[in-house]
């Protein structure tokens, strides 16, 4: 005899037994993927992390790798007596290299700059061209300076690589104006307190029409080197612009007591007459 | 649909096994008759084998059904254990000699030599051959050697009991004919074909092949087994068609009951 009340609580146990697995296997999915995306996103900041050392980290494997390597390779019996050398004594020959290398540079890599600053002059008021030519060949001197002293390269034509995308950086940061290339300047300029960078940020923020700050920089380049005819005049115009005419004008005056600078003569007589406001 | 249809239906499944019960379906009917070609040749014996519940006795009464009209068949279902009573069963029946006391293997043979006639050889059906002692079977064997007897002889293929492998009847069995599951298709045939010849044309149509699909998966193709399951499912049926007709639907089989009907038969372990 059917007991079919009976069958049917036994058919629901049955139900809800065979629904168990699938439910393991779903919840064991789900924390799987879950898993696994955190685990991806993990390590891929640290891939990113890893990225963002790298460039760093390339130039000076290549340069204690390389040297030895063709040492090794291309060998009279002479050559064979100079890998015996300490390693540093190889590093000093590297780092003599380097610095003949990265002096014959200069001259190489000053010209695209000065293009650059060309192009920002066509855009700028006119007494800004001279300073603005002299900027970015103190950075860049700078830069040579940094890679000179860390050693990075061997190679003349990776230095050449490494200046021009640096260069194309610097020109990039150059016709942006967001706040992020101003804070990658002052990042260097924290590294190297270069007053060449400081000029930029305070031409930059000029610029942006953030006199507050043009006057800051230009205040600070100015303490750093006090010659600077370009600094002074950032400095003079970002106090018109703050509402201190007497006082830029005066300051103006401080600086043409021992500079006979025309650009500066020329910007106190357009504070003056009133034509720069 | 009345209840009894279910009721009807339910008895279709009864486990009996009668020769008018016999399903005519493509695969079964190819091996029965090549089974009734090797009874005509002149083999010594048949051996006919197969899982539990794959039809073996089914097989055996339809050919003892559908010979005994043409020649001397005997069937014998149960086995019969005992030696002497199997060769007093044989030579009573075969030859009709009633024996009284011990019949031993010789005597029995001098009379099959006695009585037989060259013109009609006699069929013996021995079903459930892997219960007869090795002993009782290589009689049989020697008997079959005779060519004065013909034997069909259906066993379950088990490990233990898997007789084709022993050496003697692996050179003297001629013939060996395998029975199998039902298939899918094969299975949707049989339940269908075996409702439609009592009548019960509803119930056949409510079985769709999602239905069949589960009743393969809960009893492989057996057609035992299949019979069981479908006779507690119209037993249910007609249960829920008396009590509570509203919980049913009767244009299609509800795979919740075709669970219900395996939890109940132990098909499903719940």
């Amino acid at each position: 005899m059917l007991n079919i009340n009976e069958l049917e609580s036994r058919w629901k146990r049955y139900r809800i037994k065979s629904y168990i697995p699938h439910l393991v296997i779903f919840v064991s999915t789900l924390i799987i993927v879950i898993l696994s995306l955190t685990f991806f996103t993990s390590n891929k900041d640290q891939v990113d992390e890893m990225v963002s050392i790298k460039p760093l980290e390339l130039p000076l494997k290549k340069a204690e790798i390389e040297p030895r390597e063709k040492k090794e390779t291309s060998e009279p019996i002479v050559q064979k007596e100079q890998t015996v050398e300490p390693a540093h004594e190889v590093e000093k020959t590297q780092i003599v290299k380097h610095v003949t290398k990265s002096s014959n540079e200069k001259k190489i890599t000053l010209t695209p700059s000065l293009d650059f600053m060309k192009s920002i002059n066509r855009d700028a008021l006119p007494y800004y061209t001279q300073s603005d030519e002299q900027t970015p060949s103190q950075r860049e001197n700078e830069e040579l300076n940094e890679n000179q002293e860390e050693g990075k390269s061997n190679n003349i034509q990776e230095n050449k690589i490494q200046i021009q995308k640096e260069k194309s950086e610097t020109i990039s940061i150059k016709k942006g104006t967001t706040q992020d290339d101003i804070q990658h300047v002052l990042k260097r300029f924290k590294q190297n307190n270069n007053p060449a960078l400081s000029l930029f940020v305070a031409q930059k923020y000029y610029d942006l029409g953030d006199y507050h700050n043009s006057y800051n920089y230009a205040l600070i380049t100015n303490e750093i080197n006090n010659n600077i005819e370009e600094s002074w005049i950032i400095f003079t115009k970002s106090l018109v612009k703050l509402g201190q005419k007497d006082m830029a004008v005066k300051t103006l005056k401080q600086y043409l007591e021992y500079s006979n600078s025309d650009k500066a003569n020329r910007l106190l007589d357009e504070i003056v007459s009133g034509k720069f406001k | 649909m009345k209840s009894s249809i279910f009721l009807n239906s339910k008895d279709v499944f009864l486990d009996t096994v009668s020769a008018k019960d016999y399903v005519q379906l493509d695969r079964v009917s190819t091996i029965y008759q090549s089974l009734k070609d090797s009874v005509r040749k002149p083999l010594k014996l048949i051996l006919l084998y197969g899982k539990p519940g794959t039809g073996k006795s089914m097989f055996l009464t339809k050919l003892y059904h559908d010979l005994s009209s043409i020649q001397k068949v005997y069937i014998y279902n149960t086995p019969i254990l005992d030696e002497s009573e199997f060769y007093k069963t044989l030579a009573h029946d075969l030859f009709d000699v009633k024996y009284k006391g011990e019949l031993n293997f010789t005597q029995f043979m001098s009379i099959v030599n006695e009585r037989i006639t060259e013109n009609e050889i006699p069929l013996v059906l021995l079903d459930e051959a892997q219960l007869y002692s090795n002993n009782l079977m290589e009689k049989i064997r020697l008997l079959s050697d005779t060519r004065k007897v013909k034997f069909v002889i259906t066993l379950h293929k088990t490990e233990k009991e898997d007789l084709i492998a022993k050496e003697h009847f692996q050179t003297r069995i001629w013939e060996s004919i395998e029975l199998e599951n039902a298939s899918i298709a094969e299975l949707k045939i049989y339940i269908q074909k075996k409702l439609m010849k009592a009548n019960c044309f509803d119930s056949a149509n409510m079985f769709h092949n999602k239905n069949v699909t589960l009743i393969h998966k809960l009893t492989k193709g057996n057609y035992r087994d299949t019979n069981k399951l479908l006779y507690t499912l119209f037993d249910i049926y007609a249960w829920y068609y008396e009590n509570n007709p509203m919980k049913i639907n009767t244009t299609q089989i509800s795979n919740k009951i075709v669970e219900m009907s395996a939890i109940h038969t132990g098909l499903i372990d719940a």
